[in-house]
């Protein structure tokens, strides 16, 4: 996956969109990026695709 | 009683106090008095002065309470919905009337603050009987005091988002009067000075989350882009000094950057219109700037403008209020010491009281606010709804 969309659209697979609120917000307060709606500047940019997973990470999410 | 008191509000099923008594025992009889004998909490909150025995405080409020769980921190000053000031105790009870069902734990960060936070968050839960991520987020909400001198906050609320990522844990850092040197939290007559306490409740009412700031963002943002994180210090922004840029955004020349600058512009991580809030701490003299938050590279932020405070904290609890249904029954809040600072510098504390009035409170000047993660210079909190006609005490 090489844009937070994808990264997004795999946490509700895995997760539900249930989860994906709280957890968005959880990364978008640890990065500034947000996972729900990821700007188009961020979604394909590496260096934040890489910050979301790390954060997800963080949080005991793999994709 | 030895000590002065201030009557405080009693809503069915929350009771608040203050005392300024300084003996421990006087302490505990005085709250005790306050909150009547007549009442039975599942949960009791208390917030002293940093020189306060809070393990015996919270010792001796257990003893009177054993089905109650009791937490309690050092502040840098306390307040209730009729009491603001620095140096008493201030306490809130909630009912089994509010609460169905509450767990305490503490945890020490000696060993490590991820291994710390695991081990409590692991008997919180053996106490529940329920994992913390399988606890509906609707009924279920978390409180957390954590020392406010060890930067430990941002691993903390990472942990418990390991842990429960759709639970909130709402809380402050302790603090302890201005002097930064020790502040502790407290769990049922323990304490420890580098550690947190952390409170899973299950509510009979509803619930809202409060948070404001007195802040909007302002036309200047930056990208950091070279910082320390754990030792919370930027030095570069947009790839430029941080100084130098965060001075041409404020319209000052660099060395004139101090304190009163910081709180009227610090800075701000944007989720939709709401700003998490990093303050800026110190100028460094290798030309970094310190935060109270951790700043990671690559974070995008705004500087911040100042807007009124009052306003601000009037529109929150009218929003929470109406979230409630329309009123309010009891509220714990966490209210950054910038915030007190500027109370303190506008002589805001009385009007603050007025927008309390009425609703049963406890709540503490902090070091810092957590809600997902950590925060600055905001007021945070949990509000509950009143307690209904009809509403029998949880088994």
């Amino acid at each position: 996956m090489r844009k937070i969309s994808e990264i997004r659209d795999a946490v509700v697979a895995s997760r539900g969109s249930g989860e994906l609120v709280m957890l968005s917000m959880r990364v978008m307060v640890a990065t500034g990026v947000s996972l729900k709606d990821p700007k188009p500047e961020h979604d394909s940019d590496p260096a934040r695709v890489q910050q979301v997973r790390k954060a997800l990470t963080d949080l005991g999410v793999t994709v | 009683m030895s000590g002065s008191t201030t009557n405080t509000a009693a809503a069915r099923g929350f009771r608040s106090a203050h005392t300024a008594a300084t003996q421990s025992r006087e302490i505990v009889e005085d709250l005790v008095a306050q909150f009547g004998e007549d009442c039975d909490p599942r949960l009791v909150l208390t917030f002293f002065h940093h020189d306060a025995d809070g393990a015996k405080i919270t010792g001796l409020l257990s003893e009177r309470w054993p089905s109650a769980q009791v937490v309690g921190c050092t502040t840098a000053g306390e307040f209730t919905e009729t009491h603001a000031g620095q140096g008493g105790t201030v306490a809130l009870a909630l009912s089994g009337e509010v609460i169905t069902n509450a767990a305490a734990e503490i945890a020490g960060f000696r060993q490590g603050t991820s291994d710390g936070v695991d081990a409590a968050i692991a008997r919180l839960e053996s106490g529940l009987g329920s994992k913390l991520r399988d606890l509906s987020p609707s009924t279920h909400i978390g409180l957390l005091m954590v020392d406010g001198m060890h930067g430990d906050e941002e691993l903390v609320n990472q942990r418990l988002g390991f842990h429960a990522p759709s639970l909130s844990f709402v809380g402050g850092s302790s603090g302890d009067g201005l002097e930064f040197t020790r502040t502790r939290v407290f769990c049922n007559g323990r304490e420890s000075d580098h550690g947190a306490v952390f409170v899973v409740l299950e509510a009979r009412v509803p619930f809202v989350i409060l948070k404001t700031c007195s802040l909007r963002p302002g036309p200047h943002h930056f990208t950091v882009t070279r910082a320390d994180v754990t030792q919370r210090v930027v030095h570069e922004v947009d790839g430029r000094p941080v100084l130098q840029a965060y001075a041409e955004a404020v319209g000052i020349p660099p060395e004139e950057l101090d304190s009163q600058v910081f709180m009227r512009h610090p800075w701000g991580v944007m989720v939709g219109d709401d700003p998490w809030v990093r303050s800026p701490r110190e100028v460094l003299p290798d030309g970094g700037l310190r935060f109270f938050c951790q700043i990671p590279e690559g974070m995008p932020l705004s500087v911040m403008e100042n807007t009124d405070l009052i306003a601000g904290m009037r529109t929150a609890l009218d929003g929470v209020r109406a979230d409630l249904g329309g009123a309010a029954g009891g509220a714990v809040l966490f209210n950054c010491i910038l915030r007190r600072l500027q109370m303190d510098a506008d002589g805001l504390h009385q009007a603050w009281l007025e927008l309390l009035a009425d609703l049963p409170t406890a709540g503490f000047h902090t070091y810092g606010e957590s809600w997902l993660g950590h925060m600055n210079q905001t007021c945070t909190g949990i509000v509950f709804a009143p307690v209904s006609e009809g509403t029998t005490p949880g088994a």
